[in-house]
């Protein structure tokens, strides 16, 4: 990479990528709402996010009531739905919440291989590990609606406790 | 006035041949995109409404070989269909698509035409949106119901009947090369669908208008096509033979389509596909049923847009009568007496319970439509209890 913003950019995606795939891991363990959300989901689905044309990446898997991390280098093809941002700019904005997700689709900025309806559910599950993740003004931004968190600053702690040591 | 989004992309590629006897250059249009054997996908409907012979005659005409003809295309098309037609293209070696009839055999030919494309067996194989990415076939369109608009979407929704859901694809490959728009063509809908198809035209550009990839660009798509839709439904309604409310919603709808195809759709598509998928109730029918509740609920956050939009649909004086906070309801109001007429007019149901849904079904329908794509271009998020909540009101209406 030529350019140091871009070589920056790149950096800050990856991490914001492995604290996203650590903190979905995470979270999936304490929060009811994100095992009922998975439920629908087949044993052994993998997630993917990725940044075109090549990375940087993560990847979940579900396994029985929760989410595995898969790390940032899990083949594309071996994954059921991979959600792509078409630039690394656009990966940037949404990753550190100066944009939402929902805009991101709105504007083309992202677009998915796999079922569409996974595609839904997961984007619900990521909702609630952004706001777990982020302060409340923030998650504003970024969510059309910001999940309640009353009662789950607990398991908040819990999650933030927990995310240096996943995988 | 003009609230430009920060960034959008706005896409139209399709041409559009429109007119009396416009089918009638289908053999041109076919050689212009170097197509020497078309296949056919229709349905049974169309056929004995002997809108086949109409097209078959022109390729007469024009000297042009029909490669193969696939009319089994059933209301609302699945994976398998898809498959089927597939299998038929490739063994007659054709090398292009024509699609005569409504958004069911429209969506097929899609599906088909992703299929023979990408080389697969199996559609459900090659689902996402955005993803194709190789040249597609030649492909005309030529719509027999003023409705979908899918002869201008990049959109094709395809049932999975294994799980009840119908599945979006979404890709710039699926547009169409051409659509021809024929007043003939339409002429022989029953009143019922003329009234449910003409009902998803609007929803089509009313949700066009307030969703969230909504343009300068699609805005201008969305006021025509209602202003059109508003004077001329009620008329091709009352009578199937008047030829220029016929041609004038003929268009409407396409123009609609143009709209939602780069705007989107919201929730009241949600709702729509969530029963569509679950209780098999016809796609427009479930548009006229979910549009007033659609709207209500979005007004909290798009009320201004929704207000405007009586405009077009009711004219200057009504628009300049109301009052600026009282547009969006005065709106509903009138989209309610337009359904209402439409209900005496052709027995077009206006709540789920007399559209055949079951009450234990409901429930259902509201986990399919939080799972719905097209409520990621709604303005408002819906949840589990909102989405059981608007299905009561139209189970019950209100
Ligand atoms: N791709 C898109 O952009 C898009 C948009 C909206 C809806 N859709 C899909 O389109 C489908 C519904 O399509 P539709 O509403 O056009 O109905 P349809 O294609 O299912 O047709 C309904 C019935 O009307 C008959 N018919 C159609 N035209 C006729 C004519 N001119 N004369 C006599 N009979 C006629 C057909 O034979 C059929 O029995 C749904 O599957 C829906 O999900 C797609
Ligand atoms: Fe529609």
């Amino acid at each position: 990479m030529k350019y140091a913003g871009n070589r920056f950019k790149r950096s800050i995606v990856k991490f914001v990528l492995s604290l996203l795939g650590k903190a979905i891991q995470e979270v999936s363990k304490v929060d009811e709402e994100v095992k009922m959300e998975m439920r629908a989901l087949p044993e052994g689905f993998v997630a993917m996010m990725k940044v075109l044309p090549s990375g940087p990446s993560m990847a979940v898997k579900k396994e029985g009531d929760r989410f595995h991390y898969l790390g940032s280098d899990y083949p594309e093809d071996k994954a059921d739905l991979v959600v792509m941002f078409k630039n690394l700019e656009s990966a940037f904005m949404v990753l550190t919440a100066q944009m939402s997700t929902h805009r991101a689709y709105a504007e083309h900025r992202i677009s998915v291989k796999g079922d569409l309806v996974k595609a839904m559910i997961f984007t619900r599950c990521l909702n609630i590990v952004q706001a777990y993740l982020f302060p409340k003004f923030v998650a504003g931004i970024v969510l059309k609606r910001v999940p309640p968190m009353g009662g789950r600053q607990m398991k908040r702690l819990k999650v933030m406790l927990n995310l240096p040591f996943g995988k | 006035m003009f609230n430009l989004p920060d960034y959008f992309e706005f896409f139209a590629p399709v041409k559009i041949v429109s007119g009396r006897k416009a089918v009638d250059n289908l053999p041109y249009e076919l050689d212009q995109l170097q197509a020497k054997r078309p296949f056919i996908v229709t349905d049974k409907g169309i056929e004995k409404a002997g809108l086949l012979e109409i097209v078959k005659k022109a390729m007469d005409a024009g000297e042009m070989e029909i490669g193969a003809i696939y009319d089994e295309t059933p209301p609302d098309s699945s994976i398998e269909v898809v498959n089927e037609a597939a299998k038929l293209f490739r063994e007659n070696n054709c090398d292009s698509i024509v699609a005569i009839g409504g958004g069911s055999v429209i969506d097929t030919a899609k599906g088909v035409n992703i299929v023979v494309t990408e080389n697969a067996d199996d559609l459900s194989k090659l689902m996402g949106a955005e993803v194709l990415k190789k040249p597609m076939k030649p492909f005309i369109v030529i719509p027999t119901t003023a409705g979908t608009g899918s002869e201008v979407t990049l959109v094709a929704m395809i049932s999975n009947p294994a799980e009840d859901v119908k599945m979006p694809f979404t890709s710039y490959r699926l547009f169409p090369n051409t659509a021809i728009i024929d007043p003939r063509m339409t002429m022989t809908m029953p009143p019922k669908i003329t009234a449910a198809t003409g009902m998803d035209a609007l929803t089509h550009a009313m949700e066009a208008y307030y969703c969230n990839q909504k343009n300068p660009f699609s805005d201008g798509y969305a006021i025509t096509a209602i202003s059109m839709i508003s004077k001329y439904l009620v008329r091709a309604v009352k009578d199937g033979k008047d030829e220029e409310a016929r041609y004038v919603m003929a268009n409407a709808a396409t123009v609609a389509g143009v709209a939602f195809s780069n705007s989107m759709v919201g929730v009241v598509h949600s709702l729509g596909h969530a029963a569509g998928g679950v209780a098999h109730i016809p796609h427009g029918v479930a548009m006229a049923i979910f549009l007033p509740i659609g709207l209500e609920f979005n007004i909290p956050v798009a009320g201004k847009y929704i207000g405007e939009l009586l405009l077009p649909f009711a004219g200057p004086e009504e628009y300049a009568r109301t009052p600026e906070e009282k547009r969006p309801y005065r709106l509903i109001e009138l989209v309610n007496q337009l359904r209402e007429e439409l209900h005496q007019l052709s027995g077009l149901p206006l709540t789920l319970k007399e559209a055949g849904v079951k009450e234990d079904q409901l429930e259902e329908i509201a986990e399919h439509a939080i799972n719905d794509g097209s409520l990621m271009f709604n303005p408002r998020d819906m949840d589990r209890k909102e989405a059981l909540e608007l299905i009561r009101k139209a189970y019950e209406g209100k």
